[in-house]
């Protein structure tokens, strides 16, 4: 295996250990969705996964999440293994940004208090009032780099907000308390290209900035190439290539279109 | 008598009954608005609210200590439903059914009878509003600020970071998850205030009429519901206020209208008829405008 410590001692923060999981077991429809997933994360790392539909993508992305529970393997965060613990006790560590606009946000609440319970993820709530002036400037500070406006629309509720919004709200939010590991759900693949772009940029600034360890899944194989310091391919639940920054920045979208040929061509012989 | 004669002499004893009616409107859209999470649990916990006062009240405890046991006691109800439906996998509406019906006996244990009698005990009546009870527009007064006390703690709570957090999990609920928030804890915490609202309504009405009946609840929820809906329909639901608000001045209204439909010859048995009519029409007209277009 590749080394990932980057000379360091001691293993990655992030760590991902022979994970499993196979759908239906024992029945016509049986499908293993993740077959011995092994990788390592370093802090900061911006992971990128590609695959074709059904490679096992989303299941990595739910396992890591907690909305789907490993058959075998482990997820291991700074040495403990979470592999076990609900959604909402990992949620402490991990955030994350789902596919659909209208998941990751509370329609019904206004922007700042969809703020406010994103600035308590994963922490005890207490009878303290959820919004105060000094959080109210904090959320200010932070939503204006969006340079959307809505800044200066924080009672508004989230309802109104369009969808590309909503997903720049959703990753302001994912990233207010620094997390250890931000999940991306083909975040960008519900908006339209331009809101896309928007959504994308803030995203690498975000992550960059803040220093993010970052999982990102991703159709579109051209953000793939453009985004991020890695780039898993994924195909029937295992990871068939992991490029690091200087493999990924020598890639084309010509190349990943072969190696997903290659792929099918092996499933097809196999 | 005329239109005019019957409707003046039912005006204060109806504000006085839609204050009362004002706490279980609060527990039906509670659910139904804050968690969307429909639930019938109203219907039992007011006539049990109104079996444990008038339990207690007549072992000899104070009238305000019967009433913290019905609040208490309707908690545990409403929670009994949530637990029911989160852990059983019972659909929530069926929960609160099975919860209301086991009620009932539950009521008649609780007070050896069907009925028990407080003419002679002390209420919060009694001890606002002297000996006689007081008349209905001082009884509407206490009721009225009641009801005003409960709304500006709910209303606090509400904007808590614990309060934040279960509006944001009667929101989407896929979310709350992801942000650390334990919905079910959530959910059995707000059916449970449900439960407390309704119990405490029951627990008034038993007090006011010095009276608790096993039957008092049968009817509870559709009035509760059409309170929600006309209110809604008055002052809105745009804002957290206005939300909280229309249950009670949904509950003021429909009593008026019940009023008035009295006043103008319709039995008193009628109204459920028409209360269920009332509903059925709000709730359809925005799907038949739609079908129209």
């Amino acid at each position: 295996m590749r080394d990932v410590t980057g000379g360091r001692q001691g293993p990655a923060p992030i760590r991902v250990h022979n994970a499993t999981k196979v759908f239906s077991p024992g029945t016509p429809n049986e499908k293993t969705a993740l077959s011995k997933v092994d990788f390592a994360l370093e802090d900061g790392e911006f992971a990128v996964v590609i695959g074709s539909n059904g490679a096992g993508k989303s299941t990595l992305l739910n396992a890591l999440a907690g909305e789907v529970l490993l058959d075998s393997g482990g997820i291991l965060i700074d040495g403990r293994d979470i592999g076990s613990q609900p959604v909402y006790r990992r949620a402490k560590l991990i955030s994350r940004v789902f596919q659909d606009p209208m998941v990751g946000t509370a329609p019904d609440l206004s922007i700042e208090e969809n703020l406010a319970v994103a600035v308590r993820r994963g922490r005890r709530k207490t009878f303290r009032l959820g919004l105060n002036r000094r959080n109210r400037e904090y959320f200010r500070e932070r939503i204006s780099v969006l340079g959307l406006g809505l800044e200066n629309r924080l009672s508004e509720k989230v309802r109104s907000l369009s969808g590309g919004q909503r997903q720049s709200l959703a990753l302001i939010m994912a990233a207010l308390l620094t997390p250890r590991l931000m999940l991306l759900d083909e975040h960008t693949s519900a908006l339209d290209p331009r809101a896309a772009e928007l959504v994308l940029k803030l995203t690498s600034e975000v992550v960059t900035g803040d220093k993010i360890t970052t999982l990102m899944v991703t159709h579109n194989m051209q953000h793939a190439l453009r985004f991020g310091t890695r780039l898993f391919m994924m195909h029937e639940g295992g990871i068939v290539l992991d490029a690091p920054a200087e493999e990924k920045a020598g890639l084309t979208v010509n190349d990943l279109v072969g190696r997903f040929l290659v792929t099918d061509d092996k499933m097809l012989l196999g | 008598m005329d239109f005019v004669d019957i409707y003046f002499n039912l005006f204060a004893v109806s504000l006085v009954q839609g204050a009362i009616f004002a706490f279980p409107a609060l527990a039906v859209m509670i659910p139904f608005r804050m968690l969307g999470l429909p639930d019938l649990t109203s219907e039992g916990a007011f006539p049990f609210g109104a079996a444990i006062v008038a339990t207690v009240t007549v072992a000899g405890f104070d009238p305000v200590l019967s009433l913290s046991a019905a609040v208490l006691f309707g908690f545990v109800v409403g929670a009994a439903t949530a637990l029911i439906h989160l852990y059983l996998r019972v659909p929530s509406l069926l929960a609160g059914i099975i919860v209301l019906t086991m009620l009932f006996s539950i009521n008649i244990r609780v007070m050896g009878k069907p009925n028990t009698a407080l003419f002679d005990n002390d209420s919060i009546f009694t001890l606002a509003l002297g000996a006689e009870g007081g008349d209905p527009w001082t009884q509407f007064a206490l009721i009225l600020a009641l009801v005003l006390v409960f709304l500006a703690v709910f209303y606090w709570f509400l904007n808590t970071e614990l309060g934040m957090a279960l509006r944001c999990v009667g929101a989407n609920q896929t979310m709350s998850r992801a942000q650390g928030i334990p919905t079910h804890c959530y959910i059995v915490a707000g059916i449970a205030m449900a439960g407390g609202f309704s119990a405490f309504g029951g627990a008034v009405m038993a007090q006011h009429q010095a009276y608790a009946d096993v039957n008092m609840g049968v009817g509870v929820l559709i009035v509760g519901l059409a309170a929600t809906i006309l209110g809604e329909t008055l002052v809105g639901r745009g804002t957290l206020t206005r939300q909280l608000i229309a249950p009670v001045i949904g509950s003021l209204a429909y009593f008026q209208v019940v009023a008035v439909a009295l006043a103008l010859g319709l039995k008193p048995s009628d109204l459920k008829l028409l209360t269920g009519l009332f509903v059925l029409i709000t709730l359809a007209t925005p799907i038949l405008m739609r079908a129209k277009r």
